[in-house]
């Protein structure tokens, strides 16, 4: 025990200190920052709108929605008609203007209007029960996750010199001829690597889920499945599915962090253990169309990768994959921990 | 207690490292000498378990070290060239997770005493990256002796040191020669000709002379001379002999000649030193005809 927490020690050193928090500032700053994301829809009148028809959806709310959509489409609809009575002096000024600004509410809320019945549609393809909220906000926060490389580069800089560091500073031949300095001492690195891989992200992922919280208000109570295409997923609520989400993608990390030790170990050199970690954890984000998706998202671990776990996925393969994943690279890190190098000792 | 190499042997690609070393090492201090390259610190790495022989093996009181396991490294304390500690760490927290790897139990107490024996009380609370190499090389001898080993290894310990630091590192290396084996690894010759018991020289991976120190000296003995010289004299003794050792001496200078032959001129011969007898082995020239011979004294 006293081992694993020397380990701990040993990556929060003061100066990695300093880059951890100076990170979660950086992170918390940008999701302070405002974002805009284009929608095929206009957020402010839907907003508007779910301020009217918000809560449980019902039928009467759908004939509400339809009968708006014809209002809307009767307005466009008139619009030569009414231009050509205005010019005829059939109709006042008044009367015209009073048309024109009918025509351009219309206008603006027919993309919002059909969206909203795309949604009505949606949810009566739903088993149970849909209910009408702004979450816009909350699309916009699980469809723009985007790769975490802040994250990414935390953790190489916190983790590759678990292992790199006796290496390059020359403290394994110290290590190697004590008693507890091969088996066990690899173990407890390889735990406090797994742990803090897993602990990082979390932090991260908290932090990213508090911000938001902050700004967006409330809505983590309702299902995931009230938003659109969300259909897939089982009955849990919007913070339930975030967090099942950070929990994937942290084990997923964690796993990551026994394979920046391996790297560390095989190639027992710094620069190159950065590029190759960066070749294994961040490059398959950048070419993620090349695989088919599924083999991409349980190989890859596609859900570090950037975007939040696909409904296709089952999360009890994952996991499994995540363990003979894991399994391999704590094999690896204990043969190359002894393994003498060649020209290097 | 009896730690025996039988032909251990090692090859890094096309470059032999150590070839067919076998020696029986008993209680007592035993420098390892010879040139960089020389195979030292191949040798020193096979005994702590960091590399594998390709042939041979190493057994202590008949028992098979690969074998023994954490039983070999209970008793094992090895000191490397240049060893890595942690900046970060204190040199407290340091003794503290040294002991902790070596399983030593109830360590506080024998922290505090070695701290002390290599005069580092003062500074345990200090971090390690504003040690300087003397005390960094001590707190690594701190280190090394943690577990009490009876088998001590090392590795070029004084390079790098001032004269003042070596001398007290020897001073160290002394006082706890008792009841174990040492093998002192160096190309500083100085360093161990007051506190080796036995000298084993290594030239291209091969033990070229082992014995107690005496007998090494005397391996030399009506080879060394001195004789002084002024300086147009002395620039053509060292184009003779380029392993003299020249010191200025007022108007003259004193010349100091490792040589099978007596140096022309006024030269007397002189009680060998150890550096002699490095000079003598690892010299270029006085090689001929030594690369296959193995001298036991």
């Amino acid at each position: 025990m006293k081992l694993f927490l020397y380990e701990f020690r040993k990556i929060f050193t003061a100066g990695n200190r300093i880059v951890f928090f100076a990170a979660l500032a950086l992170q918390a700053l940008w999701g302070f920052f405002p974002h805009v994301y284009e929608h095929e829809y206009s957020p402010e009148i839907y907003r508007r709108y779910m301020e009217r028809i918000g809560g449980v959806y019902t039928e009467e709310k759908r004939t509400f929605l339809e009968a708006r959509r014809e209002e809307i489409a009767g307005l466009i609809d008139a619009y030569e008609e009414m231009e050509g009575a205005y010019k005829r002096d059939e109709i006042a000024l008044d009367e015209f203007e009073r048309y024109l600004y009918e025509y351009q509410l219309a206008e603006s809320e027919r993309s919002t209007v059909d969206y909203l019945l795309e949604k009505c549609s949606y949810y009566d393809s739903l088993d149970g029960e849909a209910v009408f909220f702004y979450d816009t906000d909350w699309a916009d926060f699980f469809s723009h996750s985007g790769y975490p490389y802040l994250l990414a580069a935390v953790l190489f800089l916190l983790l590759i010199p678990v292992f790199d560091r006796e290496f390059t500073s020359n403290a394994r031949p110290l290590l190697l001829p004590a008693v507890s300095g091969r088996k066990k001492l690899c173990i407890c690195k390889l735990a406090a690597l797994a742990l803090t891989g897993f602990a990082v992200p979390m932090v991260f992922f908290a932090l990213r889920y508090a911000v938001f919280v902050c700004q967006a208000g409330g809505g983590q109570d309702f299902c995931v499945r009230n938003l659109l295409g969300y259909s897939g997923y089982p009955d849990i609520s919007l913070a339930q599915y975030y967090f099942t989400d950070a929990l994937a993608k942290a084990a997923a990390w964690s796993v990551g962090a026994l394979l920046l030790g391996a790297v560390s170990n095989i190639v027992r050199n710094t620069v190159f253990s950065f590029f190759l970690s960066v070749v294994c954890m961040v490059s398959p984000a950048w070419f993620a169309g090349i695989w088919p998706p599924l083999v991409y998202e349980y190989a890859f671990c596609a859900a570090p990768l950037g975007k939040m776990y696909g409904a296709a996925i089952d999360l009890r393969v994952f996991a499994l994959v995540c363990l003979l994943k894991a399994a391999a690279y704590i094999l690896i890190n204990l043969k190359y921990w002894e393994k003498e190098a060649s020209g290097i000792l | 207690m009896e730690l025996q190499f039988e032909n251990i042997g090692k090859t890094y690609r096309s470059r032999t490292a150590l070839s067919d070393i076998s020696v029986t090492l008993r209680e007592g201090v035993y420098a390892l000498l010879g040139p960089n390259g020389a195979g030292k610190s191949t040798w020193m790495n096979i005994l702590a378990g960091l590399l594998k022989p390709d042939s041979g093996k190493i057994t202590l009181d008949g028992k098979e070290i690969s074998a023994m396991g954490k039983e070999f490294r209970r008793i094992l304390g090895y000191l490397p060239q240049e060893p890595g500690f942690y900046p970060d760490f204190t040199g407290y927290a340091l003794m503290k997770y040294f002991a902790e790897i070596k399983d030593v139990k109830a360590a506080e107490p024998k922290i505090g005493e070695l701290l002390e024996f290599v005069n580092l009380s003062g500074d345990a609370d200090r971090r390690y990256r504003e040690y300087s190499g003397g005390m960094k090389r001590r707190l690594g001898i701190a280190v090394t002796l943690l577990n009490d080993p009876k088998i001590l290894i090392l590795d070029e310990p004084t390079a790098g040191l001032d004269p003042k630091e070596r001398i007290r590192f020897r001073n160290i290396i002394s006082s706890i020669g008792r009841n174990r084996i040492i093998i002192f690894a160096t190309h500083i010759v100085s360093d161990i000709e007051t506190i080796a018991d036995q000298a084993i020289l290594l030239k291209s991976g091969k033990i070229v002379l082992f014995g107690p120190i005496r007998s090494v000296l005397d391996s030399v003995r009506g080879r060394v001379w001195t004789l002084e010289a002024d300086a147009r004299e002395a620039e053509k003794y060292v184009m003779q002999h380029p392993n003299a050792t020249i010191v200025k001496s007022g108007e003259h200078w004193n010349l100091r000649i490792v040589s099978g032959a007596r140096p022309q001129g006024p030269a007397v011969e002189a009680k060998p030193c150890l550096e002699d007898v490095y000079m003598y082995w690892f010299e270029e020239h006085s090689l001929e005809g030594k690369e296959n011979e193995t001298v036991s004294l």
